[in-house]
């Protein structure tokens, strides 16, 4: 027999490391039988913290080689971290001899590796929610769980918030139904960064029958220094008013890469790390055949390559996307650069952390922004960081999409009883609230296809034989299984060289555009275009300069509540002339031509410009509430004013405010804005503007593949199933006009109202703002606050209170 | 009201129904209705509404009450798919009707050419000749000279713009000067983006009205 304490002591002994306080008080924990959440900063021995005592225990009871097959579940948000906790897990094994298998299973391995594993499961297992979700979908899969003792979720804060995050708390729903009917104990823990909402993440992680006397919170006391510098060019004039690139100070990042060892550069989208990989590469050729590019959409092969030669310290730099913002420590990275504003401050603590990742090192990190008024929000970040304030995720509720596609898979997999699964789903945080009629509606959807059965009808999907649901459709269930998942992303096609290599995949609406011989920039080489055959853009490699930068989506990120709240105080401050940082002394000229042209507000104060234009009349409303607040602010907004009038309303916004652009005069005083911004009929004048329509249509978009109402096609051969294929918008105003109760039309406005837009917030917003003073200005030319939001023509909303034949007479006089 | 058009000697009426009668000879021409696309889509598992294919029956009814024509001519897609619950109801609806049906086969017409037969629907493998206009599901190359044709395949919509950044697709007829594209009759069908040259006439169908836009 072996001893709990003794043998977690002599790991840390034989690595000659000092035990932490968080890491005893969590082995004892974990020894008492508790389930919880180990709160910790990447690079503070977490890992270990949290697997000695799960292999302790079982050495203990000496019941590690008793019992064969899986033990442990490891779930991990990332493909690329499952290698390296792996290795760790793997070695801690070995060291104590216990004959502990630790494998992956992603979406990465191979189809022998999967066929190895169904026959004898590992001991441990690192995989991914959607992974895990694979295997809830295999016929017998209760068997695989029954000797599953622990279940470890890293990076917690990643998962939550998002459907993934659903998706475990689903999985861990079932895992404990197993456990349970065998009258048997699941611990549950997760491993979390620091977040504004830890309880809450615990109870969301746990779910809500779990008792609180087993419940902990086990903090890590450890704070990671960061410092932070601002870099500026010497002239605040060269700073852009708007955009996102940032060359300017290209200089001045070459000289950061080469006083570092190894250096991550972090850009917020694909596109830029691309157009950054090669500016670098193009002015300083000591850095050819030393930097690296690493992003999503980079074939597995490249990525693995990079990693690799970061852990050696063979590369001095790499340029990346939030591919890298988690966990793989990398020794040698001293330096972070991030390039534009990270827009949070847990984002940007957490990419700071990826540079001195030794306990108790420092982590520097450098900030590049892209246009001016980034230095506000730098300087929010900072100020921040020095109220030790960090953002929440708040958890995802009632994403039926979810829940039906998880509905599907146990139906797949054996069937399920639907007073049984009713029950465990209740049980978990996201589906508490769910009432028995909401449930029989789901079920009603996967048996009959909606409320109405025809009597010609042949809907064909999910039947109940006796009391269990069962799939009646076996082409059904082989698209369910391709299509488990919650990350929807565009239809892409692979790249490859002419001569076959692969260099990754891209967004198909980029490769649409390309006629042959036009150039792309892509994995940091000058591409041209040749043709393309079924799902492959094939290429060759070109020495032609004048490329165009493949302009994938992705990475508009919104300021988070708790920097809209900072910048708003610090412009506070910089309107009464009270403030005097690094930042402003640079941003000076451009604030005194703000106030200028129009004014700063202050703190209480929210300011309102107008300008005219050929284009109509143009209002600019400054919340500073962040992007995603302005989005339903601005409809909101934009739908009461049309309320009032005849006229048509084109809608921009920012993180710092929107813009009403009108086709017809609009009278602005304070008493109109007043009465705009009223609490009262909030909720119906949001779910009335046609915006809010808009925005539920393109939320749609993710709910109508998850739960399985528009299907991807599959993998390499997206031709095929042509006829099952059509467009989420269409099935959406289809379901609106003929099944307007539809669950999933329903959650489409509610992701809007509640989990995204967040009602409390919007709510927040509107009470601030009706006491506060109005500024009202008219301007003759934009302002620095009103050029950016003029410029950024991506999403624009539209609204109108025209009649559609008015509507479209003026447009033809206005195109004669 | 129904606008009504000339091509080549004949007199056409537009109806925002998604349809197009022909007045000269009395016919009803209606293009791309995929009639029970979301029975196909429901036997695979995907819940779409089953009673949008009632809902295009009874617009056809509509328009038949409507122009009381000597028969009605589908120029193509049909029906959506294969033989599924929704022809059955079709063939409900048809068993109510002695109104004669033309179909010009188009690309998603694969039913058994005996099941057409049974639905009392008659054939025309690519095109219908009537005086000298030619109707067909797909954009002929070959239309005898001196010939207009009229078809359909395409579900054609006309994007417009306007003043403070307004913008809005809208299905639509679409003349040429030697051809002319329907609109797509079906409820549970996508649209095209257009680009019409100056000659072209585009006739918009907006809030059951018929706008004329080029």
């Amino acid at each position: 027999m072996y001893d709990y304490d003794q043998i977690i002591a002599s790991w840390y002994a034989t690595r000659n490391w000092k035990q932490y306080d968080f890491q005893q008080e969590l082995a004892a924990a974990y020894q008492q039988g508790y389930n919880g959440i180990l709160n910790a900063p990447t690079g503070s021995g977490k890992t270990f913290a949290m697997w000695l005592p799960i292999i302790a225990d079982h050495m203990a009871k000496g019941n590690h080689q008793a019992t064969s097959g899986l033990k442990v579940i490891w779930i991990t948000p990332l493909r690329a971290l499952a290698k390296d906790i792996r290795n760790a897990l793997q070695e801690a094994c070995d060291l104590f001899d216990m004959g502990w298998r630790v494998e992956i299973r992603t979406g990465d391995i191979s189809a022998k590796d999967k066929q190895a594993q169904k026959k004898q499961m590992p001991d441990v297992l690192i995989i991914t929610p959607e992974s895990l979700h694979v295997l809830l979908c295999q016929i017998g899969y209760e068997t695989i769980f029954e000797n599953l003792s622990c279940v470890v979720v890293d990076e917690w804060h990643e998962l939550l918030g998002s459907k993934r995050g659903v998706q475990v708390e689903l999985a861990i729903s079932r895992l404990r139904g197993i456990r349970e009917d065998q009258k048997k104990q699941l611990r549950i823990w997760g491993i979390s960064a620091t977040i504004g909402n830890l309880v809450e993440a615990m109870e969301v992680l746990l779910g809500v029958d779990a008792p609180e006397h087993t419940s902990i919170i086990i903090r890590s006391e450890q704070k990671k220094q960061i410092d932070i510098h601002t870099v500026l060019p010497e002239h605040i004039d060269v700073l852009p008013w708007a955009g996102h690139i940032g060359l300017k100070l290209l200089p001045n990042i070459i000289d950061i890469i080469h006083r570092s060892t190894t250096t991550l550069v972090f850009t917020n989208t694909r596109a830029m790390a691309e157009i950054w990989y090669h500016a670098l590469l193009e002015n300083d050729e000591r850095l050819a055949g030393v930097m690296a590019m690493h992003h999503g959409s980079l074939s597995g092969e490249v990525r693995d390559w990079v990693e690799e030669n970061l852990h050696n310290g063979a590369l001095k730099a790499v340029i990346c996307t939030s591919s890298l913002d988690l966990g793989v420590d990398f020794r040698p990275v001293d330096t972070v650069i991030q390039i534009g504003s990270p827009k949070g401050v847990a984002r940007f603590t957490q990419r700071a952390g990826r540079s001195g990742h030794q306990p108790g090192a420092v982590s520097t990190i450098y900030f590049i922004p892209t246009h001016a008024l980034e230095l506000v929000e730098i300087s929010a970040i900072r100020a921040a960081m020095e109220e030790n304030v960090i953002e929440k995720r708040d958890p995802m509720v009632m994403s039926f999409d979810v829940l039906i596609q998880y509905m599907v898979t146990l139906s797949i997999s054996g069937g399920f009883k639907s007073n049984e699964l009713y029950r465990e789903v209740k049980s978990t945080y996201a589906y508490h609230l769910m009432s028995p009629e909401e449930w029989q509606w789901l079920l009603q959807h996967i048996t009959q296809g909606g409320q109405t059965l025809q009597a010609y009808d042949e809907f064909n999907k999910v039947g109940r034989v006796g009391d269990v649901y069962r799939i009646m459709h076996k082409k059904a269930a082989t698209r369910h299984r391709l299509s488990i998942g919650t990350i929807v992303s565009d239809t892409v096609v692979a790249i490859k060289l002419m001569n076959g290599g692969k260099l990754g995949s891209i967004e198909e609406y980029f490769i649409a555009s390309l006629k042959p011989g036009d150039v792309f920039w892509f994995a940091g080489h000058c591409l041209e275009f040749l043709m393309l055959r079924e799902m492959t853009a094939f290429v060759k490699i070109t020495k032609e300069q004048k490329a165009i930068t493949a302009s994938y989506m992705g990475g508009r990120m919104p300021l988070s509540s708790y920097m809209a709240d900072m910048m708003r105080k610090q412009l506070g401050q910089a309107a009464e002339s009270n403030l005097h940082n690094f930042e402003y002394t640079h941003l000076q000229p451009l604030l005194d031509l703000q106030r200028d042209r129009s004014a700063i507000p202050a703190y209480d104060t929210i300011l309102v410009e107008t300008a005219e234009s050929k284009e109509g009349l143009h209002i600019f409303i400054y919340p500073f509430e962040g992007r995603v607040v302005h989005e339903v602010l601005a409809g909101l907004i934009a739908f009461r004013i049309s309320k009032k009038q005849e006229l048509s309303i084109s809608v921009a916004m920012n993180d710092y405010g929107f813009e009403l652009l009108c086709n017809h005069p609009v009278e602005i005083n304070e008493s109109v804005i007043r009465e705009l911004f009223e609490i009262k009929g909030l909720d119906d004048d949001v779910f009335q503007s046609v915006n809010a329509t808009e925005m539920a249509r393109r939320k749609f978009r993710d709910i109508s593949v998850i739960s399985g109402m528009v299907f991807q096609g599959y993998p390499g051969e997206q031709k095929r199933a042509r006829d099952l294929q059509s467009s989420a918008q269409l099935i959406f105003d289809v379901l609106r006009k003929y099944e307007p109760s539809n669950l999933l039309i329903k959650q489409a406005y509610d992701e809007i109202l509640n989990d995204q837009m967040e009602n409390a917030r919007l709510r927040t917003a509107l009470l601030r703002i009706s006491k506060s003073k109005i500024l009202i200005k008219h301007t003759d030319r934009f302002s620095p606050f009103a050029f950016p939001i003029v410029v950024d023509d991506l999403s624009r909303n539209k609204l109108t209170s025209e009649s559609l034949a008015s509507r479209i007479q003026q447009m033809l006089r206005e195109n004669k | 009201m129904p606008i009504a058009v000339s091509i080549k000697g004949n007199s056409f009426r537009l109806s925002p129904d998604f349809a197009l009668y022909w007045q000269d000879l009395q016919w009803l021409i209606i293009a791309d209705a995929h009639f029970s696309k979301e029975t196909h889509f429901r036997k695979h598992g995907i819940a779409i509404p089953a009673a949008i294919l009632q809902e295009d029956l009874r617009r056809v009814d509509v328009l038949i009450r409507t122009y009381s024509p000597q028969r009605v001519v589908f120029l193509g897609d049909m029906f959506h798919s294969e033989n599924n619950p929704g022809i059955d109801a079709f063939a409900k609806w048809r068993n109510g009707n002695n109104m004669p049906i033309d179909l010009v086969i188009g690309n998603h017409d694969i039913l058994d050419r005996s099941r057409y037969a049974d639905l009392n629907i008659d054939i025309h493998e690519d095109k219908i000749i009537a005086n000298n206009i030619v109707l067909a599901h797909d954009d002929l190359s070959d239309i005898p000279e001196g010939h207009y044709l009229l078809h359909g395949h395409i579900h054609p919509c006309i994007r417009l713009a306007g003043k403070a950044k307004q913008s809005m697709r809208l299905p639509c007829f679409w003349f040429g000067k030697e051809k002319g594209v329907l609109p797509s009759f079906g409820t549970f069908t996508g649209g095209h983006a257009i680009t019409p040259n100056k000659t072209d006439q585009v006739f918009a169908i907006a809030d059951a009205q018929i706008v004329r836009i080029n």
